[in-house]
């Protein structure tokens, strides 16, 4: 694989990434904040 | 080849991280994502009156309004719904109300799923106290208004009646498989002030504390911040999302509506809520549910009805519903 296009791959992925769990951590903030509480808790695990 | 190693543990570790969010919150979020959602905490269907499979109290009454009668609209919290259903139930004439059924949503915000001249309503504390001020409502049952709603009703000029009618008490919960089984009033608070962050601290698992709140204006959010003096915590390590969760609601709400099993009540200074423990007293927070109008609502049944509730029968019902009634030397 050419320096190029590893840097190209290296970089498509990251991004994605990056904007992937940044969306999902926006919607985790939004959805805490207006969720049910005792659904919230009734799914927690305990070991 | 160790290009395409570091492109796949990029790749995995993007994955790892969001299945991992998913997994230990995310697939935790449900309801109330919008404000329209929030009104569905119950499924009112179920507590229709003159509906024979309802799960309403019915218990004998010696008033009866007829169709003549201006008859008082009624609104409520969530939690309360079984209770004026009930007394529509007991004491209104059939054909009054008028369910339309239908989702809640966005373009169905104000409860709008019974007809306009249904005597029964459901819009929610923070939407229906409004109604009562702006008229569109008689009666409405409901933990006691918070400092906001009173100021809305004060900048309406509107003189209000709020009259206590039984006794409910404010729980604390944590999720079943939680070991521990109880807190004093001094832990509770300390957790919600940020000094206690660790249910080691309390007898519990090494696990962060997660001290969770509900929406500004909701009946449990107010009873709460009374309870905390208005001391609450203002921020908090958000890592704590990940711990073990401390919650709070109404008992009846919580144990009587919802009936989520893989929650528990907790004990408060070793006193477990049951209505026992509430009547005696023995349980230590406690609080009145109210019935809220206009003082100068003209509708004289508003007073009638007001009147029954107090009375033997009216406390009665309630109790029927799963609540406490008032002690003796509160009724009339």
């Amino acid at each position: 694989m050419s320096d190029n296009r590893f840097l190209k791959l290296f970089t498509l992925i990251s991004v994605t990434g990056l904007v992937i769990t940044l969306v999902h951590l926006a919607y985790i903030y939004y959805a805490y904040e207006n969720s049910s509480i005792i659904y919230f808790i009734s799914q927690e695990i305990w070991p | 080849m160790k290009r395409v190693l570091v492109l796949i543990l990029t790749a995995v570790f993007f994955i790892t991280v969001n299945c991992g969010l998913y997994f230990l919150i995310t697939r935790r979020l449900k309801n109330n994502f919008s404000g329209a959602g929030q009104l569905k905490m119950i499924d009112v269907g179920s507590f229709l009156p003159f509906e024979p499979g309802s799960d309403l109290a019915r218990t004998d009454s010696t008033l009866h309004f007829t169709s003549e009668d201006d008859l008082p609209v009624l609104d409520g919290a969530a939690a309360l719904v079984p209770v004026y259903a009930s007394v529509i139930d007991s004491c209104y004439p059939e054909g009054c109300v008028t369910y339309e059924g239908g989702s809640f949503d966005d373009n169905n915000y104000y409860g709008e799923n019974f007809a306009e001249d249904s005597v029964m309503k459901y819009q929610n504390t923070i939407r229906g106290f409004n109604a009562v001020v702006d008229r569109s409502v008689d009666m409405f049952f409901t933990a006691h208004p918070s400092d906001d709603q009173l100021a809305y009703a004060q900048e309406h000029g509107a003189e209000l009646e709020i009259i206590p009618i039984g006794l409910e008490s404010f729980v604390f919960f944590v999720n079943r498989n939680n070991p521990v089984n109880g807190l004093t009033v001094d832990q509770i608070r300390a957790i919600y002030r940020n000094e206690i962050t660790d249910w080691s601290e309390v007898g519990g698992p090494d696990r962060m504390i997660n001290p969770v709140t509900r929406i500004q204006g909701s009946g449990s959010q107010t009873m709460m911040e009374k309870f905390m003096k208005g001391d609450m915590i203002s921020s908090r390590n958000p890592l704590s999302i990940f711990g073990g969760s401390i919650g709070y609601s109404f008992r009846f709400y919580l144990s009587g509506l919802v009936k989520n099993d893989n929650v528990k009540m907790l004990a408060v200074n070793g006193v477990y809520p049951d209505a026992e423990n509430i009547r005696n007293g023995s349980y230590p927070i406690t609080a009145d549910f109210y019935v809220v109008y206009r003082k100068d609502n003209p509708n004289p049944n508003v007073t009638i009805l007001k009147d029954w509730l107090l009375s033997d029968e009216g406390q009665s019902l309630i109790e029927a519903c799963g609540y406490v009634g008032l002690p003796d030397d509160g009724q009339i």
